[in-house]
């Protein structure tokens, strides 16, 4: 017992390294793999990252093509005047927006126009939040 | 009638009660057995391994019984340790639980279950989030300043990493250690270990709440993005290939964990991932929790160095706690409260045990926040990082 900690610079029974290499070494070693897989992982999701985000640009501006297609496709209404584009809330995707376009118009006949699309509140609802609650109570 | 009564008597000083009259100690570490498989059966502390162990040492210490030859094992001082493990002996006059205990200590058992415990692992949050391995990497401060506390008690040095790495909180790791390095240390380092993981839930939350603040605990984190299929595949591959050229004693390990998370990952091979992670595991578990419980006999198990361990084996985890709160409130800091400092704990490994508790412990102060998969991040980084830690110590002491 007693043994100086950082004092003795090689363990004399077992000719070991000494308590302070011991401890640098192994917190700096563990520190310096972590880090490196950490940068590396860092690498790897930034190169997935602007892969996807190509594929989802490629995609958006093939779709684009297609809708300016069929629209250049399908003769204009006589008289009625186009109706101004909505105002959408960035982040809400276009499927969303056309889901709910389409809803208004199967309920009201085509009476009432969508003009603007914004979220209501952030964070989750109350039903989501029912179902994470009810996911991880055994937790 | 006398040839009766003489061989009814040479039947009793034969019988283990006899044995143990001489010896009342083996009736110490037979109540020893008893608790333990109270705290397994009625406790639940870690059944699936400390059932096995307290039965194991039920057994080893049932005088007479001669279940294992711990002789065949350990070199005595001033033997050739080249010449030990004895496998002609053990091969020749060894039982069950000699050739089970071959498992230990060839380092066979914990590199399986590091296989089983892949292919139930999910690196998704590390993925998404790589600062956890930061988290996971403070988190094995414990191991190193448990190591300072053993030297301070008397231990070598590579008894006292045998004895850190129970900071590691990762029971296969720091068996495969101690087998390693110090194997007449098993039985206690095992008890305490798998004891000190059932404990979790008891040891870290009042560390965490002193660590941290109301406001802290209260912050709520950002949802993690989806990780695709590719980067999983890609993740184990490539953390074999850097850990295992760095350490090459880690390679064992790191490279039967990752194995097993590529076996489910790549989602082609649905029948040796299943196998893996259920029978095999569970065999293995058998295994290693009736050989390591074997080892414990009276003499090696009712020291005082059992009781400086188990004392020790509880900084380990204090520490490890809050190294790994420590950089979570440094991160919460640097981040301006992007991070909630309480996912640091989780950095013990202990998986999943150690994210519950990082969850509760946050649901707590706000019942809509969700921490569960965050801790998960560093919850499966802290076993690369007590791997890491393990490669290293076997590196300077073997």
């Amino acid at each position: 017992m007693g043994t100086s900690l950082f004092l003795v610079a090689a363990d004399a029974a077992t000719q070991g390294p000494s308590n302070a290499v011991v401890v640098v070494t192994g917190l700096v070693l563990v520190f310096a793999i972590l880090v490196l897989l950490m940068l590396i992982i860092n690498l790897q999701g930034a190169i997935f990252t602007t892969l996807d985000k190509r594929k989802a640009a490629k995609a958006a501006a093939e779709r684009e093509a297609a809708l300016a297609a069929a629209a250049a496709a399908v003769p204009k209404a006589s008289a009625a005047a186009p109706a101004a584009a909505p105002v959408i809330e960035d982040g809400i995707p276009d499927e969303v927006v056309a889901a709910i376009a389409a809803a208004i118009a199967s309920m009201d006949g085509g009476r009432y126009t969508l003009r603007s699309l914004t979220r209501k509140k952030e964070g989750r609802g109350a039903w989501s939040l029912a179902g994470v609650v009810s996911t991880t109570e055994p937790f | 009638m006398q040839a009766f009564f003489e061989t009814i008597q040479k039947i009793i000083e034969s019988s283990g009660f006899a044995r143990i009259a001489a010896e009342p100690l083996y009736l110490v570490m037979i109540v020893v057995a008893c608790v333990l498989l109270y705290l397994a059966i009625v406790r639940e502390f870690e059944p699936l391994l400390l059932l096995p162990i307290a039965f194991g040492m039920l057994l080893a210490n049932l005088p007479g019984s001669g279940i294992i030859h711990m002789e065949y094992f350990l070199a005595p001082a001033g033997a050739d340790p080249s010449a030990y493990p004895m496998f002609s002996e053990i091969l020749h006059k060894g039982g069950l639980a000699d050739m089970l205990y071959l498992g230990v200590k060839l380092g066979i058992y914990p590199p399986l279950i590091f296989l089983g415990i892949g292919t139930m692992t999910d690196f998704g949050p590390l993925i998404s989030n790589p600062k956890s391995l930061l988290l996971g990497a403070a988190a094995q401060l414990g191991i190193f300043t448990t190591y300072l506390g053993a030297r301070w008690l008397g231990f070598t040095g590579p008894e006292a990493s045998a004895i850190g790495i129970i900071g590691g909180a990762d029971g296969p790791t720091a068996i495969f250690v101690t087998s390693k390095l110090a194997p007449h240390l098993l039985g206690s380092i095992a008890v305490a270990a798998y004891s000190y993981m059932a404990l979790v839930p008891v040891i870290q939350p009042p560390i965490m709440k002193v660590l941290t603040t109301k406001k802290e605990r209260q912050v709520v984190m950002k949802q993690l993005r989806t990780v695709s299929k590719t980067e999983k595949i890609i993740f184990p591959i490539m953390c074999t290939i850097i850990i295992s050229l760095i350490l090459p004693d880690s390679a064992i390990l790191i490279g039967m964990l990752m194995l097993g998370n590529l076996m489910k990952e790549s989602g082609v091979v649905d029948r040796i991932n299943k196998t893996a992670g259920n029978e095999l595991m569970n065999i293995i578990t058998i295994f290693l929790g009736l050989s390591v419980g074997c080892t414990t006999s009276a003499n090696t198990f009712l020291t005082q160095q059992t009781v400086f361990i188990v004392f020790l084996g509880l900084i380990a985890f204090c520490f490890g706690t809050a190294g790994g709160v420590l950089l979570g409130k440094l991160m919460c800091f640097l981040t301006h409260g992007q991070v909630n400092p309480l996912i640091g704990s989780a950095g013990v490994s202990a998986v999943p045990m150690a994210a519950r508790v990082s969850q509760k412990v946050g649901q707590k102060e706000n019942p809509q926040n969700f921490l569960l998969m965050h801790a998960m991040g560093p919850n499966v980084a802290g076993v690369i990082g007590s791997a890491v830690a393990a490669g290293i110590l076997i590196n300077l002491f073997s």
